[in-house]
């Protein structure tokens, strides 16, 4: 028998890894034709406009690999190089791959990286938009349904995007409370010290007076943070851990 | 229902947030409320560090003489109802003792002095905002005794509670910027602060001069009350100043 939506979200609570977690997505989205997803999020969208997706967002996909290793390549990787990854940072509303009424304004690149998702089996499908931490968290799950015609899919979705859009979110809500720790795998002095770098500010002095640490130390756990959290400086480190919720003041 | 909506929109035509504040004490002292307590912070330990004044914002209609007493004899940490809106959402109401708990010496003290000044009867509201921030409101019955506070707040619990929500955030929403009054463009450089920049850096993106950066910085922590960089951008993050 077909799991019913409140056993996959158990399935999902239970998962002990990130890994696992990911694995059940594919296992539940796979009863509606899905083949392979991306999924991505961040905290910031002005961010990722400046600096692009890839450097400012966590993202992890089990599409071909022959598409990212075309991103890479052609250096594509700005937020509106990809119009489903633009539209989920600027709506809310689910956008569908294959109908060309949302391809009517796309710029020359957007659709030429459309033609390149079709041309690997990446035709039907959709992008999700997700939220977070309102009003800064941003994100998106695009989920491809290779084996699928398009008005296969379209059907499908007609009838059953309430069951997909539960299932996405339910993912996306348990990746960022359960698992962000695997994901930005910071120590607990870490995330002490990220804490009181917001309640405190700087100079280092402060919170290590108030840690009984060294300033050295302080010194040497926000750069291990930055890193980690993969930024640059302790303010945004310390900004993206408050958005993420991996602190709490 | 219709009631609900009435007051958010009596709310919402406030000019600033003294006229606000004005209306919400009108209003609840429909339900026998002499005096009210509004705070707001950054974070529970924000307030425990740097005072509720420089960790966010208050306002206060209590005794004056009743203020200045509690303030030069009192530490934050006395104060059960303060201390209860830092780990609870639940509402407190003081002359319950057995919502007391445990309390220090220091802390039971405040309670029986607050009776001295006719502010034993009364009910204090946690607030939590935006996953860190945090506040409370405090009003006082002067006047009534217990078991008349305790019938007033069995019939208007619901009434009472959704005043003070609704103050709460109609007051950060629409009035926050009376309150930190930072211009755009202060607001503009902190936010390049959050993604990560140098001030050299954000000069060069928003095309303006390193001491103008600079000079905005300064003038951005004044506006917000701040010390440093890290606390202005905190503060101006969870009381919904900046946009990531």
């Amino acid at each position: 028998m077909k799991d019913s939506q409140l056993d996959i979200y158990t399935k999902f609570s239970t998962a002990q890894t990130n890994d696992e977690l990911w694995s059940s997505l594919h296992t539940a989205l796979a009863d509606y034709g899905v083949t392979s997803v991306f999924y991505g999020f961040a905290h910031s969208l002005k961010l990722a406009e400046a600096i692009g997706n890839k450097a400012a967002m966590y993202h992890r996909t089990s599409h071909p690999a022959s598409l990212g290793e075309y991103y890479q390549h052609k250096n594509y990787h700005y937020i509106n190089d990809s119009l489903p990854v633009l539209h989920c940072a600027v709506s809310t509303r689910s956008f569908l791959w294959h109908k060309d009424e949302e391809w009517e304004n796309a710029t020359y690149i957007q659709k030429h990286m459309r033609q390149v998702n079709s041309s690997i089996g990446l035709e039907a499908g959709v992008s999700i938009p997700l939220r977070f931490s309102a009003p800064h968290g941003i994100g998106g799950i695009g989920i491809a349904t290779g084996g699928l015609e398009p008005f296969e899919f379209d059907k499908l979705w007609n009838e059953r995007q309430n069951e997909i859009k539960n299932i996405v979110y339910g993912f996306d809500m348990l990746t960022r409370k359960e698992h962000l720790d695997e994901i930005f795998p910071l120590t607990n002095r870490e995330k002490e010290t990220l804490q009181w770098l917001a309640v405190l500010g700087s100079p280092a002095c402060n919170i290590g007076r108030k840690m009984g640490v060294e300033d050295t130390t302080v010194r040497t756990h926000l750069t291990s943070a930055c890193k980690k959290l993969k930024v640059h400086r302790p303010e945004q480190a310390m900004v993206k851990a408050l958005v993420l919720e991996i602190i709490s003041l | 229902m219709s009631f609900n909506l009435d007051l958010y929109e009596h709310f919402q035509s406030a000019l600033d947030k003294q006229d606000l504040w004005e209306k919400f004490q009108k209003h609840i002292r429909g339900y026998g409320v002499s005096s009210a307590f509004y705070g707001a912070a950054a974070s529970a330990r924000a307030i425990l560090e740097q005072g509720l004044v420089n960790a966010g914002t208050y306002l206060d209609s209590h005794p004056k003489e009743y203020r200045d007493y509690f303030d030069k004899e009192f530490r934050m940490e006395d104060d059960l109802t303060a201390v209860h809106c830092m780990t609870n959402s639940d509402p407190f109401l003081w002359h319950d003792r057995k919502q007391w708990g445990n309390p220090t010496h220091s802390q039971y003290q405040f309670m029986m002095d607050s009776m001295e000044f006719d502010m034993g009867v009364g009910a204090t509201i946690p607030l939590h905002f935006n996953h860190h921030g945090i506040g409370g409101i405090g009003l006082s019955t002067a006047g009534m005794d217990g078991q008349e506070f305790d019938k007033q707040w069995a019939s208007y619990k619901q009434e009472i509670l959704s005043a003070c929500y609704m103050f709460d955030e109609i007051f950060r929403r629409n009035h926050i910027e009376e309150v930190f009054p930072a211009t755009k463009a202060e607001l503009e450089v902190l936010t390049h602060l959050a993604y990560g920049r140098e001030p050299k850096k954000i000069a060069h993106v928003l095309n303006k001069s390193h001491s103008t950066v600079i000079q905005q910085l300064q003038s951005a922590r004044e506006k917000l009350n701040a010390s440093n960089n890290e606390q202005a951008i905190v503060k101006a993050l969870i009381f919904d100043l900046l946009s990531l």
